[in-house]
């Protein structure tokens, strides 16, 4: 190394020349500035400190006089190694030795990386500056991860070329290496937020959102430079957005921890409730920075709360405005207790009503009613019952009452009979009114030639005239509800249907002109208007259609000779119509004249036959009499086809009507099975009827419903062996009641389940060859049920029985 | 009135229905007579005042129908008429009844026991 370091003796000279004060330069500087002066540079590239050129004299002397790291490199080949006392720290154990040594040497383990950077300071002459350099070094017995950020500056001489490098560094390790761990610990925070189970937010000091967890995102729908800043507040209900305001602002100036509830809108657009929790941060010197927020969507929670809350505030209404009144009554029929809610209902205060009994105030027309249905309360513990009466009100007038009576005279603290009333004379008038207007209406319109109707609040048909069945030759319980869509050309019904819709929805009239179809199968163009009507308070009660015939204003922009055509197929279809109908007319009159003639003579056999039989001539033989007991049985069974046949025609016949009135079906039942008691025993079958204990009163024809009952039991007994049992089940529903009729018999096959119901059908099986029947029985009972507005069905099994279910509407 | 023997008018058209009836009814002791017509009926009815009267409702010349609205039952206040028909049309029987008849049976439901006991209700009852 030595050899690279030819002396000057010009330079030389000068500083011999110099003597003691050349070394003015290294004077100070610290350790390095001592070492450097008593250091043997003589067995350096430099050479003694005497040959040293100005130039790294001039360098020398300023790394030692600062007190950042500084450093120089001499000489292009030799590098030899300067620095000052701050330098020391980042060469560990490479000082002292680093001093006048070459700096490839000293930085071997990084020498890959310094190389490139030395030689452009030299080589191009290029300064050269790297922040937070990363690079592994060796300065403490071990491999260290270091960085710096240095800039390296190329010192000429005063030819101008490079003959040394001067740098000045900054270990920047411990920065860096705390950045990092704080990034780690970011990342690791972010990276739970992103998983936690609620929604976590951030905000600076100024109240600026800089961070949202993913959940918080997907819940918005929104990316995180729509939310940070003020971006997020778009999503706050804004009924909330006052609120939330006033306390932002409080818990930024205040900085404690709040705690409130708030709307935001989910992705789909429904807001929903957050328990919004925050919490102020500071820097560890106790500096605010904003703070950190958590929200839980706690959404049905608060609705939940919502409702109740809702619940009880009605319920406190609702006692404080009761029109309902509470009295316990003893079985004497004294009045214990009175609520003051009494004075709502009959203007007399509890006290006022405490000495008399109930009666004095009863109307005379309900005093028997009142007290057998009062008898009956005490006698029944438990029981409830419900009445409607008059009394008489403080101020003179009646008032219907509607009471609830419960037998509370076993509940303990109780003991008494407890009766809830209501005044409901404003409902029974309004009944009465619209009964007898409802009424007044059906007159009318029956009277008047359009098609009319009325269809309640939900615009489902309840009533047409008989205008209306004889134009579409259609029966009542093909129209109920919504059924008039059979009359529609479907061409226009959607149409018809949204309009209708739309009105029955908005309430407005309905007027629209389409076709309907009459009994000829043909469509005339009718005029529709409907109108709801309303009670007073604007609620729609009902809607009163009609339906007016204007095919002949009606005159579709078409050629002649189409409607001279059409006029034509018109009047055919009129006049077939008219033949139709009257043909209809005759087949009736016809079937009616053919059983009375066929029944004369028939009448007659009977009469001759049983005056045999009955012995009003002379006495006969067994043997005689057997054959005339056939002969009479022949005769009879003829009788029974011909009023069968009759009763089939005329039910098929429109004008077949039902004597509708309340029965007791129960009784039906029972009258029916003791009628049926001779067909039983015939057959040693028994019949099982659990009878119910109360009455069950339905809207029926009851000579009919009989008719039906007594059918499916004698079915019943007809297809199943001698000696096997038949069950008859009555239940009361809600809307309903179900008569059930169960045999453990020969049972219909799957495909014959719907045929058995058409007219004249009878189904061969292993019994059929010994039982009679013209085939009507169970069309007779499809008919007469759904002319009751009801339904028969069958599941059955071959060979192990049926079960008919008919169900009449209560 | 006192008559020991209750005495009947059959108005039917039908021969063999009325000589059948008259066979029955005798044999329970009855009085009974017999008309082929409504017109025919009113005629006897006038002359016989029967306790009761047995109406057919088709037959030529005058009906059940016409007969129940020619006669005055004010004039007839012991005689009981009961309408029997082959026709069963509950739209007849009930102009029968709001003409004045005491009750309207089915013809072909009549064996002669229950001739014997309807007539026997009609008139002990």
């Amino acid at each position: 190394m030595t050899a690279k370091n030819p002396s000057n003796p010009a330079r030389n000279s000068t500083l011999n020349h110099s003597g003691a004060t050349e070394h003015n330069f290294l004077v100070g500087g610290g350790e390095m500035g001592a070492m450097m002066r008593s250091f043997d540079w003589s067995k350096t590239a430099v050479g003694k400190i005497d040959t040293w050129s100005d130039e790294l004299r001039t360098a020398v002397s300023i790394i030692l006089n600062s007190s950042s790291p500084m450093f120089i490199c001499w000489g292009k080949h030799e590098l030899t190694n300067f620095y000052n006392d701050a330098y020391k720290v980042i060469l560990g154990n490479k000082h002292p030795a680093a001093l006048g040594y070459p700096a490839n040497e000293t930085w071997d383990e990084i020498w890959d990386i310094s190389e490139p950077l030395i030689a452009k300071v030299f080589k191009a002459g290029e300064s050269v500056y790297m922040k937070n350099l990363r690079v592994v070094i060796n300065r403490h017995g071990f491999d260290e991860e270091t960085y710096f950020t240095f800039s390296c500056s190329p010192l000429r001489n005063s030819k101008g070329s490079v003959v040394g490098l001067f740098g000045a560094v900054i270990e920047s390790t411990d920065e860096v290496l705390s950045r990092q761990l704080l990034q780690e610990s970011e990342d690791r925070f972010l990276n739970l937020a992103d998983t936690a189970p609620m929604f976590i937010a951030m905000a600076d000091e100024s109240g600026n959102a800089v961070y949202f967890n993913k959940p918080w995102l997907k819940f918005t729908g929104k990316k995180m430079k729509e939310m940070k800043g003020l971006g997020w507040l778009s999503t706050l209900h804004p009924e909330d957005a006052p609120k939330f305001e006033k306390d932002f602002k409080h818990a930024f100036s205040e900085q404690i921890p709040i705690r409130e509830e708030y709307r935001f809108k989910r992705a789909d657009g429904e807001f929903r409730w957050m328990l919004a929790a925050g919490a102020p941060r500071f820097t560890p010197d106790g500096h605010f920075i904003g703070y950190f927020g958590t929200y839980t969507d706690f959404d049905d929670l608060k609705q939940a709360q919502l409702a109740l809350q809702q619940r009880e505030e009605r319920f406190r209404t609702l006692i404080e405005k009761s029109a309902d009144a509470v009295q316990l009554v003893s079985p004497e029929g004294d009045i214990i207790f009175s609520s003051n809610s009494i004075k709502n209902v009959l203007g007399y205060t509890p006290e006022e009503l405490a000495s008399s009994g109930v009666t004095p105030y009863l109307h005379p027309e309900d005093i028997e009613y009142f007290f057998s249905n009062f008898n009956d309360l005490i006698k029944h513990p438990e029981k409830q019952l419900t009445m409607q009466y008059r009394v008489k009100h403080k101020d003179g007038s009646w008032a219907w009452l509607e009471t609830v009576g419960v037998n509370h005279l076993n509940t303990p603290n109780i003991h008494a009979l407890v009766g809830n009333f209501r005044n409901i004379t404003k409902q029974k008038e309004a009944e009465d009114k619209m009964r007898s207007s409802e009424e007044r209406f059906r007159a009318l319109a029956e009277n008047i030639p359009n098609l009319a109707w009325m269809a309640d609040a939900t615009g489902s048909i309840y009533w047409y005239n008989n205008r209306w069945y004889e134009y579409t030759g259609t029966k009542p319980k093909q129209m109920e509800g919504w059924g008039w869509q059979s009359v529609h050309d479907p061409k226009y019904l959607s149409g018809v249907l949204k309009k209708w819709k739309y009105s029955i929805k908005s309430g407005q009239p309905f007027e629209m002109v389409f076709p309907l179809k009459g009994t000829d199968g043909t469509y005339k163009p009718f005029l529709t208007r409907v109108v709801p009507l309303k009670d007073d308070d604007g609620t729609i009660k009902q809607w009163i259609g009609s339906n007016t015939d204007i095919s002949e204003q009606f005159k579709i922009k078409q050629t002649e000779a189409r409607n001279e055509e059409l006029e034509k197929i018109t009047q055919q279809l009129a006049i077939q119509r008219k033949e139709l109908i009257s043909l209809n007319k005759t087949k009736d009159e016809f079937i009616g004249m053919a059983s009375h003639q066929l029944r004369t003579p028939a009448t007659a056999v009977k009469q001759y036959i049983g005056l045999l039989i009955d012995g009003f001539s002379d006495p006969l033989t067994p043997g005689q009499t057997q054959y005339l007991r056939t002969a009479y049985d022949s005769n009879e069974r003829e009788l029974r086809i011909i009023n069968d046949l009759l009763k089939t025609a005329q039910m098929d016949s429109t004008e077949y009507t039902l004597k509708q009135k309340l029965y007791n079906i129960v009784e039906i039942v029972t009258d029916a099975i003791k009628d049926l008691h001779s067909v039983f025993e015939f057959r040693n079958q028994d019949i099982v009827f659990s009878k119910p204990q109360k009455p069950i009163k339905v809207f029926i024809d009851e000579i009919e419903i009989k008719l039906v009952i007594v059918n499916l039991l004698e079915n019943a007994s007809k297809y199943s062996s001698p000696g096997s049992t038949v069950e008859i089940i009555i239940e009361k529903k809600t809307k309903y009641v179900k008569i059930v009729v169960v045999d453990k018999g020969v049972g219909v096959s799957k495909d014959n389940q719907q045929r058995i119901f058409e007219k004249f059908t009878r189904v061969d099986n292993e019994l059929s060859d010994t039982v009679t029947g013209t085939g009507l029985g169970l069309y007779w009972v499809k008919q007469l049920v759904e002319l009751h507005n009801g339904t028969v069905e069958l599941t059955s099994h071959l060979g192990k029985g049926s079960r008919f279910t008919v169900r009449l509407p209560l | 009135m006192s008559k020991s023997i209750l005495s009947i008018l059959i108005v039917e058209d039908e021969k063999v229905l009325q000589d059948v009836y008259q066979i029955i009814l005798s044999s329970k002791g009855y009085e009974v007579h017999t008309a082929n017509n409504g017109l025919e009926g009113l005629k006897r009815l006038k002359a016989l005042r029967p306790d009761m009267v047995l109406l057919d409702i088709f037959m030529p010349v005058m009906d059940g129908k016409e007969f129940m609205r020619k006669v005055d039952l004010d004039d007839y206040p012991n005689t009981k008429i009961v309408v029997y028909s082959n026709l069963l049309d509950s739209k007849i029987e009930a102009e029968m009844l709001g003409l004045g008849a005491h009750s309207f049976v089915l013809k072909s439901s009549l064996a002669p026991q229950d001739l014997v006991a309807l007539v026997d209700q009609t008139l002990y009852n």
